[in-house]
């Protein structure tokens, strides 16, 4: 994306979130982004997961961590994780489930899906161990 | 409770989670080991930490239920505490590896598998010879374990209540086993031949 720095005194530079921009006040007129940056955050949906089941999911080319947490309740369930950052359109993800802290216990499962700009799901069977 | 340490793969079971069989013997329930690994696996710290282990669960073919079996996987290693004088670790509740990832330490392990039916990587399968002739302890086989045990119960002896003692093979051709006793009637040395 083109950028304008008319003068100092009217750039901004955010840098908690490691991005640069430069405006004349409202609106903003230009934005860089860093290469370490996400091209775009998208919702992941993990369906059919087991309540009380912990996840993590990273980043497959650099196993980096994109979310984890603890899924709600205690039945299956669909369950939409907000926010991921994508480095790239698609972008290959490990997924890992565990539950184990209950009466039953699952396997670990491992899974591998893309998420797109659009999002993305994957379905989840855990089996009892 | 056990712990788990992330850089060096360790899983610790203290003394205290054991079950003091007396005499210096603790058992160790393996399937409760594999629970309490299960649990620290769905942790925060172990999410991010590869399987510690694999297990296949019991299976019931023809009314008998064969046991569960429990591997531990990814590098890991098995300590058991140190706590400053040797004790012996019982292990029952599954066929298990841990005998090959346990650190050696002052604690012994009682492994406790047993096999029925196995797989060997070439051939029709374990022959009667590959059975008896499988090292059972100190180096002899389970044939010559057998024989020296037959002396022992049923060979002629000569020297009894001396300081030394021997019991003969059934036909009598050689000393089976040959020890020597202190004053007290303990065996100071004891030599073995099962050939």
């Amino acid at each position: 994306m083109s950028a304008a720095y008319p003068s100092g005194w009217n750039t901004v530079v955010p840098v908690e979130t490691g991005k640069v921009s430069a405006s004349l006040g409202p609106p903003v007129i230009g934005a860089f982004r860093l290469p370490t940056d996400p091209l775009f955050y998208a919702n992941f949906t993990l369906q059919n997961v087991i309540g009380g089941s912990r996840f993590r999911i990273t980043r497959n080319d650099n196993g980096n961590e994109l979310a984890s947490g603890l899924v709600p309740g205690s039945v299956a369930t669909d369950h939409t994780i907000s926010g991921i950052a994508g480095f790239e359109n698609p972008m290959l993800m490990r997924i890992v489930i565990r539950n184990a802290s209950g009466s039953t216990k699952y396997r670990s499962f491992e899974t591998f899906a893309f998420l797109y700009k659009s999002g993305g799901s994957s379905y989840i069977l855990q089996q009892v161990d | 409770m056990i712990s788990v340490n992330c850089s060096t793969k360790v899983i610790t079971v203290p003394q205290s989670d054991l079950l003091s069989m007396g005499g210096g013997v603790y058992e160790l329930d393996v399937n409760w080991l594999r629970q309490q690994l299960k649990d620290w696996e769905d942790s925060e710290e172990g999410m991010a930490m590869p399987d510690t282990h694999r297990h296949n669960t019991t299976v019931t073919l023809s009314g008998v239920t064969y046991a569960r079996t429990f591997e531990i996987i990814n590098g890991y290693t098995v300590t058991f505490e140190d706590v400053g004088s040797p004790y012996t670790v019982k292990c029952v509740g599954a066929n298990h590896n841990i005998g090959d990832v346990k650190t050696v330490n002052q604690v012994s392990l009682i492994i406790g598998n047993s096999a029925g039916l196995i797989e060997v990587p070439t051939g029709a399968g374990a022959t009667p010879a590959d059975i008896w002739n499988r090292a059972v302890e100190g180096g002899l086989t389970a044939e010559q374990v057998l024989r020296i045990l037959l002396a022992a119960l049923s060979g002629r002896t000569t020297g009894v209540g001396t300081a030394q003692e021997e019991y003969q093979s059934v036909d009598g051709s050689k000393a089976r086993i040959a020890a020597t006793f202190d004053l007290n009637g303990n065996r100071q040395s004891v030599s073995l031949d099962g050939a």
